[in-house]
């Protein structure tokens, strides 16, 4: 019984809440929103004290983030892309750098370049570009976000490349289980002679992808065998080869930020209601805010929260 | 809203303004973050105004928008900031 009383006291108007439900009122609607600020910052500092709850369910295929590359670049007329082994490795090499510097990006928080993992994999290229994307559940959601945005379609279909190179890649980002997809393009300097290359605009912006024609003087190499027709492996953070998918069923922190987010808007709106349905069947007249607008940005909220995915691209 | 249902249109605007931002740059998340946070300015804007109008503007009243108004963004930039 005093639970129900105390239940009623937070949903629904009455003389203990002065005729408005107390979960509407700003100092509560205010803690909801330090609860929330306090619960992302233990999911961001847990695994800094050993604290490991969280981690990321995938099932990406190689071979998918491959042909689903080469589908769009055959239906925008720019040629297949042949997988090159060099890449390949380059690729896994760009990976298990993020995850053993802990950093999602480009560059590298010492400064290393991305054209260092294709040079070290001994690819002299021509030309050369990167596209990333890390916790996208599946090949197809990865490869439609990097065709959504114009710089990484660019470099998705750029007819300057021949070769490509693919690694995913799991492990600890920042303590919390990340895939992370690489996705090298390139197209080898052909004969020592070629000192002169062609430009291609390098955008160097840490948020955009990278695409880059090599710098003068570089070596030239033998061209290496037309692609292999293996099945791609999926690297581990130790460099485990760990099969062409994976599935791990772990809680995402996305999902679970999300899921926050969608029932305490979703409680607020629902509150919202009945107590302003509540006051209109008392036909009781109350000083405060229009219910209508309020409904309308929860709702706003409530809808985007609904649209944004997981997932991001660099 | 009543005869006043004119008053509400800028509200309309400015929320469905947001969405299509927010929706037409999905991974652009520095721009998807702006919509967020314009929505809930123009949201907490219009709350005043509306009740400087209509002089019922109060102290709680200014409290209620602002509360809301930073829980709808907060709610949205802990979503985003984990994408």
């Amino acid at each position: 019984m005093r639970t129900l009383a105390h239940l009623s006291h937070f949903i629904l108007p009455g003389y203990s809440n002065d005729q408005k439900a107390k979960l509407l009122h700003s100092e509560s609607i205010f803690m909801i929103v330090l609860l929330m600020i306090v619960a992302q910052l233990f999911l961001q500092f847990s695994p800094s004290v050993g604290i490991k709850i969280l981690g990321y369910a995938s099932s990406i295929s190689v071979d998918d983030v491959v042909n689903l590359t080469n589908s769009n670049r055959t239906n925008a007329g720019a040629g297949v892309l042949r997988v090159n082994p060099q890449l390949t490795a380059a690729a896994k090499a760009k990976g298990e750098d993020m995850l053993a510097k802990d950093y999602w990006a480009h560059v590298a928080p010492d400064g290393t370049q991305p054209w260092k993992f294709f040079i070290d994999a001994g690819y002299k290229y021509k030309y050369a570009g990167e596209n990333l994307a890390k916790d996208f559940p599946s090949a197809g959601s990865a490869v439609d976000a990097w065709m959504a945005s114009p710089t990484h379609k660019e470099n998705l279909l750029s007819t300057k490349y021949d070769e490509i190179g693919i690694a995913v890649v799991e492990g600890d980002l920042n303590g919390v289980d990340t895939t992370i997809i690489v996705q090298l393009f390139g197209k080898k300097l052909e004969g020592s002679s070629a000192t002169t290359p062609e430009t291609v605009a390098a955008k160097s912006n840490e948020n955009t992808v990278l695409a880059q024609a090599i710098p003068s003087g570089v070596p030239t190499i033998a061209p290496t065998p037309n692609p292999t027709s293996a099945e791609l492996p999926v690297f581990s953070q130790n460099g485990n080869i760990s099969g062409g998918t994976r599935a791990k069923k772990l809680t995402s922190p996305f999902l679970t930020t999300k899921t926050l987010t969608l029932l305490s808007t979703g409680l607020l709106v629902v509150v919202f209601i009945v107590d302003s349905f509540v006051i209109a069947k008392k036909k009781l007249s109350r000083y405060g805010g229009k219910v209508f607008a309020h409904l309308a940005f929860l709702g706003l909220v409530l809808s985007l929260a609904i649209i944004t995915h997981v997932g991001g691209i660099l | 809203m009543g005869k006043h249902s004119i008053h509400y249109l800028p509200l309309i605007a400015i929320l469905f303004l947001g969405f299509i931002g927010f929706y037409l740059s999905p991974y652009d998340r520095f721009f998807q973050a702006s919509s967020v946070v314009a929505s809930g300015v123009g949201y907490f804007s219009w709350g005043i105004i509306h009740h400087y109008v209509h002089k019922d503007l109060h102290l709680s009243i200014i409290m209620e928008y602002l509360a809301i108004s930073i829980f709808g963004v907060v709610s949205l930039l802990v979503i985003l900031f984990r994408t």
